[in-house]
């Protein structure tokens, strides 16, 4: 895995243990599979496993995963049937986070190719109303064929631009939003992520995050709460995004949230010490950032 | 566009599954029809409290197709036809394998010409078109395995 100088000064800067971290991503990333328990339960997918002399253990964090500890293959008859989803493990965070239930009205605005989506469905037992956007009509075809696949029957797709849905004004319960980003949690399964970080590109893709958010917070509902989340470490991708949206819409809350298995570190800013970030070394995953804002009333409006 | 079926033609689609699979499909949820003018339409489930106001590229999930007159059901409503489809044909472990990445199998019993549902145990694998002695795959490519088999 080749580092460029910049992206190891900037990494230094922001974590203190910066060599564990990427002895972490040096090692290939463990596979996990989230069960669909839309069509089958988890008896189903172990005997199934059981069968195939797959080593497997659950993923402390979420009840329908499992890590796939050999060299099985996962494109199976029961993968293309719909029984499990190859997902990594996480990724199954932002929805468990979102918490979403059967009767929600449920937004997940950066939606392909699909896994927190059909994630999302399952967790609302396909009740409710979910709106899964996908601004890329070649990614719209890869999140059809998953909902397809993962028989989630209360999805609606649409195909727009994430900032389009500005005008949706207060209209969903609870919105997730997964934001394109420079990916580096994902370094584990392909390293060419690394080579292509640059400054620049961070600060780019932090301007786009910023008019995702504000998107995504004006299309909830009072009361109603936002997942951001992305793969990537950078701070201006995360806590930055975070605390423009802060500063932008007053009533905006940032709340603490748990994920009962899971080890995770604070937000690194002051503002946003309620987010979590995810690092590799600590859960044997990707890295990950997540934070959860409420909207309540603004007492000044 | 999509357009809600009325309740008496979602009653007589499903009597109609029922009669072609020899099945007793109940279902709770909308099913939308898309493509009505064409000689293949499009039937859609829905199970999501109301449509919401959003300008839609896909709603729910392909439930079946229904060409003239025949209704061929996806994975997905073969999957909730399934179990109980008198008109099926049951396959083993092996020969599920070969359906799912797309190829044709040799009937395990006479049947006549038709679709027929595919099931390996409990697992139902979609449809498949009987025709001399032969399954003929009917497996959409984006749900197929990429292992390859030998044809059987």
């Amino acid at each position: 895995m080749g580092i460029n100088k910049e992206f190891e000064q900037y990494h230094r800067r922001l974590f203190s243990d910066y060599d564990e971290f990427i002895e972490a991503l040096r090692k290939p990333a463990r596979k996990s599979i989230r069960v669909n328990t839309l069509k089958v339960d988890r008896e189903r997918v172990e005997e199934f496993l059981k069968k195939n002399n797959a080593a497997y253990s659950p993923i402390t964090w979420c009840q329908d995963g499992l890590w796939i500890d050999s060299d099985m293959e996962l494109d199976t008859v029961e993968h293309q049937l719909g029984y499990y989803y190859i997902q990594n493990s996480s990724s199954m965070i932002p929805s468990l986070a979102l918490d979403p239930y059967p009767g929600d009205y449920v937004l997940d605005m950066c939606a392909a190719p699909g896994s927190k989506t059909t994630h999302i469905a399952q967790l609302m037992e396909n009740k409710g109303v979910l709106v899964a956007n996908e601004a890329s009509f070649v990614r719209v075809r890869a999140l059809v064929i998953n909902i397809q696949k993962a028989g989630a029957s209360n999805v609606t797709v649409t195909r727009r631009d994430g900032v389009g849905f500005e005008r949706y004004n207060q209209r969903f319960d609870k919105v997730l939003l997964d934001a394109p980003c420079s990916d580096i949690g994902t370094a584990r399964k392909n390293s060419q992520v690394i080579a292509r970080w640059s400054i620049d590109r961070i600060h780019k893709l932090s301007n786009l995050q910023k008019k995702l958010i504000a998107s995504a917070y004006n299309s909830l509902n009072t009361g109603g709460s936002l997942i951001y989340s992305t793969c990537t470490t950078s701070r201006e991708e995360n806590e930055d995004v975070i605390e423009y949206l802060l500063k932008e819409k007053r009533e905006a809350i940032l709340e603490k949230f748990e994920i009962p298995g899971l080890k995770t570190r604070e937000g690194l800013t002051n503002k946003t010490r309620k987010a979590v970030r995810i690092m590799p070394q600590d859960n044997d995953t990707e890295s990950y950032f997540i934070a959860k804002i409420r909207k309540t009333v603004d007492q000044n409006a | 566009m999509l357009r809600k079926l009325k309740k008496e033609e979602k009653d007589s689609l499903i009597e109609d599954i029922n009669l072609q699979y020899e099945s007793c499909l109940e279902i709770e949820g909308l099913f939308l029809s898309k493509d009505e003018k064409r000689e293949s339409k499009k039937i859609f489930l829905y199970t999501g409290e109301r449509i919401p106001d959003v300008p839609a590229e896909w709603t729910g999930i392909h439930f079946c197709t229904i060409r003239e007159g025949t209704i061929i059901p996806s994975i997905e409503g073969a999957q909730y036809i399934g179990q109980t489809a008198k008109k099926g044909i049951d396959l083993d472990y092996e020969q599920a394998k070969y359906v799912m990445s797309g190829r044709d199998v040799d009937m395990p019993e006479e049947k006549e010409k038709g679709y027929y549902i595919l099931r390996s145990g409990d697992d139902v694998l979609g449809i498949g078109l009987a025709d001399n002695k032969k399954i003929i795959n009917q497996t959409p490519k984006s749900r197929r395995t990429m292992q390859q088999y030998r044809t059987i």
